[in-house]
């Protein structure tokens, strides 16, 4: 199945196209597959809300997105580059289920860290926007290690949209989170897209609510099937 | 050119800034050179000529210290879920390496050093091991052993048996060229200088720093 979002009414080539295309992608781990030729294309300023059983590959397609994995067929292009390029990954910022900063670093440091890595000048962590949004601003000297594993969420949030990037790979971002938080997350990501930028998004199911605003599609049986 | 000097200065800082403040592992390290000092010195105070003593244990000493550090090094960021952060930043795969090598490289020469000294207290004040000469074998060593700490580190990190096969591969690849260092350590010691083998193993530490980063961007990429 071939689903297309929010695509203009002109034929482009892929590489050049603004946004995410996925075509025919196929995945296995050794036995059996767990994604069977998922293609979609995300253009800037709109959003895939992925959703599924545990398992079902949701977190497979993310990654394969990111450039963490690579696919066992088919072809993943992101702004015209494949993931695993740096032109690629200029665009892309990533939070994975797991939050990825130091424990050993203040969430100061470690946002300063990753400013630098991704080239953004003059980082300040007390005049960033989205670190206000997150309420992080208290939390900044203190080690992530001695943060609670909702506010390690948030930082890691605010590390990805560091270089506030066109496109937002984001897994479970609503997980551990509670009602307030969740709902400040939410805002944030709507916001990212007003702003005419895309998001990719993995949810379970008890996220979803938050999460309606987003364009949805289901992973069935490895194929992405799009509704709720 | 400087953007990415930058960058690798933050990375080694990093690792730094988390190794210092994750004190037991490099106090075990430090436990570790001194236990080695104290057999080495025993050792070295009962032979007859302690220059194979000395060469022995400058060649055992790093390489045990460099096991510690493999796993320090992309292994620890494995674990705790930080090197796909580093996987998904626009920064390239080689710069990565170097500054894992660089750290490697600090780690294993401070946890050495420290040996030395204690050494040099434990045997009432043998200096022998302190000579210059020795010393810049010692560092062409400590390069290499941090290229394959680095490497051993990089290509197990998604293994399941890690724990046995960081040891084994990297006794596997330093044996071939360490066991070269023990007759130069030998020579130095006993006072002979000679720069061509010098720099011939300056060479190929080099050499196979590069080589490694270039295999390391296969595994980790």
């Amino acid at each position: 199945m071939y689903l297309e979002w929010l695509i203009r009414d002109r034929v482009c080539h892929l590489s050049d196209f603004e946004g995410v295309v996925v075509e025919n992608v196929w995945k296995s781990y050794g036995r059996g597959w767990v994604l069977r030729g998922i293609s979609f294309k995300l253009v800037s300023g709109s959003t895939l809300l992925v959703v599924g059983p545990n398992g079902c590959g949701k977190t497979t397609l993310l990654k394969i997105v990111a450039g963490l994995l690579r696919p066992t067929r088919g072809t993943v292009l992101v702004y015209g580059s494949t993931p695993t390029t740096m032109e690629a990954k200029r665009f892309t910022g990533v939070v994975l289920d797991h939050p990825m900063l130091y424990r050993e670093l203040t969430v100061e440091e470690n946002l300063r860290l990753f400013a630098s890595l991704y080239g953004v000048k003059d980082y300040d962590p007390y005049s960033d926007e989205v670190v206000e949004m997150l309420g992080l601003h208290r939390w900044l000297k203190v080690k992530v290690g001695e943060l609670s594993f909702g506010w390690r969420k948030r930082a890691d949030i605010a590390r990805a949209m560091i270089h506030r990037p066109k496109l937002l790979i984001v897994d479970e971002p609503l997980n551990g989170l509670d009602t307030a938080a969740a709902k400040t997350v939410s805002e944030l990501l709507y916001s990212h897209v007003s702003k005419n930028r895309g998001i990719v998004l993995a949810a379970s199911p008890t996220e979803q609510p938050l999460l309606d605003w987003m364009e949805c599609g289901r992973i069935v049986d490895g194929k992405l099937v799009l509704g709720r | 050119m400087i953007l990415a000097v930058e960058m690798l200065v933050k990375l080694v800082w990093k690792d730094i800034a988390c190794t210092a403040r994750k004190p037991v592992e490099f106090s075990g390290m430090l436990v570790f050179a001194a236990a080695a000092a104290v057999v080495v010195a025993y050792a070295a105070l009962f032979a007859g000529d302690r220059a194979p003593v000395y060469a022995i244990s400058l060649f055992l000493v790093p390489a045990f210290i460099s096991m510690f550090v493999a796993f320090t090094g992309f292994i620890r960021e494995f674990e705790e879920g930080t090197l796909d952060s580093l996987r998904v930043a626009p920064i390239g795969g080689e710069l990565i390496f170097f500054s894992k090598l660089f750290f490697s490289f600090i780690l294993i020469g401070v946890v050495t050093a420290a040996y030395e000294l204690l050494v040099v207290f434990f045997t009432g004040g043998d200096v022998s091991l302190l000579n210059p000469y020795l010393q810049m074998l010692a560092l062409s060593y400590i390069v290499y052993l941090a290229a394959t700490a680095s490497l051993a580190s990089s290509m197990l990190v998604y293994s399941s048996a890690k724990s046995v096969l960081v040891p084994v591969v990297l006794l596997v690849l330093v044996l071939p060229v360490g066991q070269s260092y023990i007759p130069l350590y030998m020579d130095a010691i006993a006072g002979i200088v000679s720069l061509q083998p010098l720099l011939s193993i300056w060479v190929v530490s080099l050499g196979y720093s590069l080589i490694a980063s270039a295999l390391s961007r296969t595994a980790l990429f």
